[in-house]
Protein backbone atom coordinates (compact mmCIF):
# COMPACT_ATOMS: atom_id res chain seq x y z
CA UNK A 1 0.00 0.00 0.00
CA UNK A 2 1.48 3.38 -0.94
CA UNK A 3 1.64 6.28 1.46
CA UNK A 4 -1.27 8.15 -0.12
CA UNK A 5 -3.59 5.16 0.22
CA UNK A 6 -2.39 4.47 3.74
CA UNK A 7 -3.06 8.08 4.77
CA UNK A 8 -6.46 7.98 3.09
CA UNK A 9 -7.32 4.81 5.00
CA UNK A 10 -6.14 6.27 8.28
CA UNK A 11 -8.12 9.49 7.89
CA UNK A 12 -11.20 7.64 6.72
CA UNK A 13 -11.00 5.42 9.78
CA UNK A 14 -10.51 8.19 12.28
CA UNK A 15 -12.50 11.12 10.85
CA UNK A 16 -15.96 10.47 12.25
CA UNK A 17 -14.76 9.71 15.75
CA UNK A 18 -12.45 12.73 15.60
CA UNK A 19 -15.35 14.94 14.58
CA UNK A 20 -17.45 13.65 17.45
CA UNK A 21 -14.62 14.16 19.94
CA UNK A 22 -14.03 17.70 18.68
CA UNK A 23 -17.75 18.39 18.71
CA UNK A 24 -18.03 17.31 22.32
CA UNK A 25 -15.08 19.53 23.18
CA UNK A 26 -16.15 22.73 21.44
CA UNK A 27 -19.92 22.36 21.57
CA UNK A 28 -20.91 22.66 17.93
CA UNK A 29 -20.44 20.79 14.70
CA UNK A 30 -19.27 23.58 12.38
CA UNK A 31 -16.34 24.56 14.55
CA UNK A 32 -15.55 20.90 15.14
CA UNK A 33 -15.52 20.28 11.38
CA UNK A 34 -13.08 23.14 10.88
CA UNK A 35 -10.82 21.78 13.60
CA UNK A 36 -10.84 18.27 12.13
CA UNK A 37 -10.12 19.59 8.63
CA UNK A 38 -7.27 21.68 9.96
CA UNK A 39 -5.87 18.71 11.85
CA UNK A 40 -6.04 16.51 8.75
CA UNK A 41 -4.20 19.13 6.78
CA UNK A 42 -1.57 19.52 9.49
CA UNK A 43 -0.98 15.79 9.71
CA UNK A 44 -0.71 15.30 5.96
CA UNK A 45 1.51 18.32 5.38
CA UNK A 46 3.94 17.72 8.21
CA UNK A 47 3.87 14.10 9.24
CA UNK A 48 2.78 11.98 6.28
CA UNK A 49 6.34 10.73 5.94
CA UNK A 50 6.45 9.41 9.48
CA UNK A 51 5.63 5.78 10.31
CA UNK A 52 1.88 5.20 10.15
CA UNK A 53 1.88 3.92 13.72
CA UNK A 54 2.68 7.44 14.88
CA UNK A 55 -0.12 9.13 12.94
CA UNK A 56 -2.88 8.70 15.47
CA UNK A 57 -1.19 10.38 18.47
CA UNK A 58 0.19 13.08 16.16
CA UNK A 59 -3.23 13.72 14.64
CA UNK A 60 -4.86 14.02 18.04
CA UNK A 61 -2.00 16.19 19.27
CA UNK A 62 -2.65 18.64 16.44
CA UNK A 63 -6.38 18.47 17.07
CA UNK A 64 -5.86 19.14 20.76
CA UNK A 65 -3.83 22.25 19.90
CA UNK A 66 -6.61 23.47 17.63
CA UNK A 67 -9.20 22.84 20.33
CA UNK A 68 -7.09 24.79 22.83
CA UNK A 69 -6.81 27.64 20.33
CA UNK A 70 -10.57 27.56 19.88
CA UNK A 71 -11.19 27.85 23.62
CA UNK A 72 -8.69 30.72 23.90
CA UNK A 73 -10.38 32.61 21.10
CA UNK A 74 -13.79 31.99 22.65
CA UNK A 75 -12.64 33.38 26.00
CA UNK A 76 -11.34 36.50 24.26
CA UNK A 77 -14.61 36.88 22.31
CA UNK A 78 -16.65 36.45 25.48
CA UNK A 79 -14.61 39.13 27.23
CA UNK A 80 -15.09 41.51 24.33
CA UNK A 81 -18.80 40.73 24.13
CA UNK A 82 -19.15 41.28 27.86
CA UNK A 83 -17.85 44.80 27.38
CA UNK A 84 -20.37 45.61 24.66
CA UNK A 85 -23.78 46.92 25.69
CA UNK A 86 -27.05 45.31 24.50
CA UNK A 87 -25.49 42.21 23.09
CA UNK A 88 -26.71 39.22 25.05
CA UNK A 89 -25.05 35.86 24.39
CA UNK A 90 -28.18 34.32 22.90
CA UNK A 91 -28.04 36.93 20.12
CA UNK A 92 -24.31 36.59 19.60
CA UNK A 93 -24.70 32.86 19.46
CA UNK A 94 -21.16 32.32 20.65
CA UNK A 95 -21.79 30.63 23.97
CA UNK A 96 -23.00 27.30 22.79
CA UNK A 97 -24.42 25.00 25.40
CA UNK A 98 -22.76 21.59 24.95
CA UNK A 99 -25.77 19.86 26.48
CA UNK A 100 -28.00 21.41 23.87
CA UNK A 101 -25.79 19.99 21.17
CA UNK A 102 -25.55 16.55 22.68
CA UNK A 103 -28.43 15.19 20.66
CA UNK A 104 -28.14 17.47 17.67
CA UNK A 105 -28.01 15.84 14.27
CA UNK A 106 -30.50 14.22 12.01
CA UNK A 107 -31.66 10.79 13.04
CA UNK A 108 -31.42 8.03 10.50
CA UNK A 109 -33.08 5.16 12.31
CA UNK A 110 -35.72 6.51 14.68
CA UNK A 111 -37.20 3.16 15.76
CA UNK A 112 -33.90 1.69 16.85
CA UNK A 113 -32.92 4.90 18.52
CA UNK A 114 -36.13 5.00 20.52
CA UNK A 115 -35.16 1.76 22.25
CA UNK A 116 -31.77 2.96 23.34
CA UNK A 117 -32.15 6.72 23.33
CA UNK A 118 -32.40 7.21 27.08
CA UNK A 119 -29.40 5.09 27.97
CA UNK A 120 -27.29 6.54 25.17
CA UNK A 121 -28.20 10.09 26.04
CA UNK A 122 -27.51 9.53 29.71
CA UNK A 123 -24.03 8.29 28.92
CA UNK A 124 -23.27 10.98 26.32
CA UNK A 125 -24.53 13.70 28.65
CA UNK A 126 -22.42 12.27 31.48
CA UNK A 127 -19.31 12.29 29.26
CA UNK A 128 -20.03 15.84 28.16
CA UNK A 129 -20.26 16.96 31.76
CA UNK A 130 -16.73 15.72 32.48
CA UNK A 131 -14.06 18.42 32.86
CA UNK A 132 -12.22 18.97 29.55
CA UNK A 133 -9.04 17.05 30.33
CA UNK A 134 -10.93 14.09 31.78
CA UNK A 135 -13.27 14.06 28.80
CA UNK A 136 -10.41 14.16 26.31
CA UNK A 137 -8.47 11.45 28.11
CA UNK A 138 -11.50 9.23 28.44
CA UNK A 139 -12.48 9.49 24.76
CA UNK A 140 -8.95 8.94 23.47
CA UNK A 141 -8.38 5.94 25.73
CA UNK A 142 -11.78 4.28 25.90
CA UNK A 143 -13.12 5.06 22.44
CA UNK A 144 -10.17 5.76 20.20
CA UNK A 145 -8.16 3.02 21.89
CA UNK A 146 -4.91 4.94 22.33
CA UNK A 147 -2.39 3.54 24.80
CA UNK A 148 -1.46 5.53 27.88
CA UNK A 149 1.80 6.57 26.19
CA UNK A 150 0.10 7.66 22.96
CA UNK A 151 -2.63 9.50 24.87
CA UNK A 152 0.09 11.35 26.76
CA UNK A 153 1.73 12.32 23.46
CA UNK A 154 -1.61 13.39 21.99
CA UNK A 155 -2.52 15.48 25.00
CA UNK A 156 0.94 16.83 25.67
CA UNK A 157 1.12 15.66 29.25
CA UNK A 158 2.79 12.92 31.28
CA UNK A 159 1.60 9.32 31.40
CA UNK A 160 0.93 9.81 35.09
CA UNK A 161 -1.46 12.66 34.28
CA UNK A 162 -3.24 10.49 31.75
CA UNK A 163 -3.76 7.76 34.35
CA UNK A 164 -5.02 10.28 36.87
CA UNK A 165 -7.44 11.96 34.43
CA UNK A 166 -8.71 8.61 33.24
CA UNK A 167 -9.27 7.25 36.70
CA UNK A 168 -11.10 10.42 37.74
CA UNK A 169 -13.20 10.30 34.58
CA UNK A 170 -14.30 6.75 35.36
CA UNK A 171 -15.19 7.62 38.96
CA UNK A 172 -17.00 10.72 37.77
CA UNK A 173 -19.05 8.72 35.24
CA UNK A 174 -19.82 6.07 37.83
CA UNK A 175 -21.13 8.74 40.17
CA UNK A 176 -23.16 10.50 37.50
CA UNK A 177 -24.76 7.33 36.16
CA UNK A 178 -25.62 6.13 39.62
CA UNK A 179 -28.07 9.01 39.78
CA UNK A 180 -29.77 7.99 36.54
CA UNK A 181 -32.64 6.00 37.95
CA UNK A 182 -36.27 5.93 37.00
CA UNK B 1 -26.94 -0.53 24.33
CA UNK B 2 -27.84 -2.09 27.64
CA UNK B 3 -30.05 -0.08 29.98
CA UNK B 4 -27.97 1.97 32.34
CA UNK B 5 -30.73 2.97 34.70
CA UNK B 6 -31.74 0.97 37.74
CA UNK B 7 -28.70 -1.33 37.87
CA UNK B 8 -26.85 0.20 40.79
CA UNK B 9 -23.24 1.34 40.46
CA UNK B 10 -21.54 0.22 37.27
CA UNK B 11 -18.01 -1.11 37.45
CA UNK B 12 -15.23 0.45 35.40
CA UNK B 13 -15.32 -2.09 32.61
CA UNK B 14 -19.07 -1.64 32.23
CA UNK B 15 -18.62 2.11 32.09
CA UNK B 16 -16.00 1.77 29.34
CA UNK B 17 -18.11 -0.65 27.35
CA UNK B 18 -21.29 1.39 27.67
CA UNK B 19 -19.46 4.58 26.79
CA UNK B 20 -17.99 3.01 23.65
CA UNK B 21 -21.43 1.82 22.61
CA UNK B 22 -23.06 5.17 23.32
CA UNK B 23 -20.40 7.13 21.46
CA UNK B 24 -20.51 4.70 18.56
CA UNK B 25 -24.30 5.01 18.41
CA UNK B 26 -24.01 8.77 18.46
CA UNK B 27 -22.14 8.49 15.16
CA UNK B 28 -25.31 7.11 13.62
CA UNK B 29 -26.76 10.60 14.01
CA UNK B 30 -24.19 11.89 11.56
CA UNK B 31 -26.09 12.85 8.45
CA UNK B 32 -25.10 12.54 4.81
CA UNK B 33 -24.09 16.18 4.57
CA UNK B 34 -21.66 15.85 7.46
CA UNK B 35 -20.16 12.69 5.99
CA UNK B 36 -19.81 14.47 2.68
CA UNK B 37 -18.03 17.41 4.34
CA UNK B 38 -15.66 15.00 6.05
CA UNK B 39 -14.99 13.35 2.72
CA UNK B 40 -14.20 16.72 1.16
CA UNK B 41 -11.94 17.67 4.06
CA UNK B 42 -10.03 14.41 3.70
CA UNK B 43 -9.64 14.82 -0.05
CA UNK B 44 -8.38 18.38 0.35
CA UNK B 45 -5.85 17.23 2.92
CA UNK B 46 -4.68 14.39 0.70
CA UNK B 47 -4.36 16.77 -2.24
CA UNK B 48 -2.04 18.88 -0.11
CA UNK B 49 0.13 15.79 0.39
CA UNK B 50 1.18 15.84 -3.23
CA UNK B 51 1.97 19.56 -3.33
CA UNK B 52 4.48 20.71 -0.73
CA UNK B 53 3.82 23.91 1.16
CA UNK B 54 5.38 26.86 -0.70
CA UNK B 55 7.31 28.02 2.36
CA UNK B 56 8.86 24.62 2.94
CA UNK B 57 12.01 25.16 0.89
CA UNK B 58 12.77 28.31 2.84
CA UNK B 59 12.68 26.64 6.25
CA UNK B 60 16.40 25.73 6.46
CA UNK B 61 17.35 29.19 5.19
CA UNK B 62 14.99 30.84 7.66
CA UNK B 63 16.22 28.71 10.53
CA UNK B 64 19.84 29.57 9.71
CA UNK B 65 18.98 33.28 9.47
CA UNK B 66 17.14 33.17 12.80
CA UNK B 67 20.03 31.36 14.44
CA UNK B 68 22.46 33.97 13.08
CA UNK B 69 20.19 36.77 14.32
CA UNK B 70 19.91 35.28 17.80
CA UNK B 71 23.67 34.79 17.90
CA UNK B 72 24.29 38.36 16.78
CA UNK B 73 21.92 39.74 19.41
CA UNK B 74 23.20 37.49 22.15
CA UNK B 75 26.91 38.07 21.54
CA UNK B 76 27.24 41.58 23.01
CA UNK B 77 24.72 41.20 25.84
CA UNK B 78 24.72 37.59 27.01
CA UNK B 79 21.86 35.12 26.56
CA UNK B 80 20.21 35.65 29.92
CA UNK B 81 19.83 39.39 29.39
CA UNK B 82 18.47 38.96 25.91
CA UNK B 83 16.07 36.10 26.55
CA UNK B 84 13.40 38.35 27.99
CA UNK B 85 13.33 40.56 24.88
CA UNK B 86 13.28 37.86 22.22
CA UNK B 87 9.94 36.73 20.89
CA UNK B 88 9.89 32.90 20.97
CA UNK B 89 8.36 33.05 17.51
CA UNK B 90 11.61 34.47 16.15
CA UNK B 91 13.63 31.47 17.15
CA UNK B 92 10.99 28.81 16.60
CA UNK B 93 9.24 29.66 13.32
CA UNK B 94 8.29 26.08 12.60
CA UNK B 95 6.90 25.60 16.06
CA UNK B 96 4.75 28.68 15.64
CA UNK B 97 3.55 27.40 12.29
CA UNK B 98 2.79 24.07 13.88
CA UNK B 99 0.86 25.01 16.97
CA UNK B 100 -0.16 28.62 16.28
CA UNK B 101 1.20 31.78 17.95
CA UNK B 102 -1.49 31.76 20.62
CA UNK B 103 -0.29 28.38 21.84
CA UNK B 104 2.98 29.93 22.94
CA UNK B 105 1.02 31.38 25.83
CA UNK B 106 -0.06 27.91 26.88
CA UNK B 107 2.18 26.80 29.72
CA UNK B 108 1.16 23.18 29.31
CA UNK B 109 2.26 23.16 25.69
CA UNK B 110 5.44 25.01 26.50
CA UNK B 111 6.27 22.31 29.01
CA UNK B 112 6.27 19.90 26.11
CA UNK B 113 8.43 21.88 23.76
CA UNK B 114 10.98 19.11 23.90
CA UNK B 115 8.70 16.78 22.03
CA UNK B 116 7.84 19.39 19.40
CA UNK B 117 11.44 20.37 18.88
CA UNK B 118 12.43 16.74 18.63
CA UNK B 119 9.80 16.17 15.95
CA UNK B 120 11.04 19.19 14.00
CA UNK B 121 14.62 18.01 14.32
CA UNK B 122 13.77 14.53 13.06
CA UNK B 123 11.73 16.00 10.21
CA UNK B 124 14.55 18.31 9.14
CA UNK B 125 17.03 15.46 9.36
CA UNK B 126 14.81 13.32 7.13
CA UNK B 127 14.38 16.02 4.49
Amino acid sequence: MDQHSAMNGFLRDVERRALRIAEMSVGNRDDAMEIVQDSMMGLVRRYAGRPSGEWKPLFYRIMQSRINDFHRRRVVRMRVMAMLPRNPPEQGGMIADPMENATRGERENPLREMETEAATQAMIAAIERLPDRQKQTFMLRAWEGLSVADTAKAMGCSQGSVKTHYSRALKNLQRQLEDVKP
Amino acid sequence: MREVAGKGRLDEQEIEQLARQALQQSLAGMNAETRSRLNQARNQALAAQSRPAPWRGWVPVGAAACAALVFAITLPFGASQVAQYVDPGLIMPELVAEIGPAALEDTELLENLDMMLWLIEVENHAS
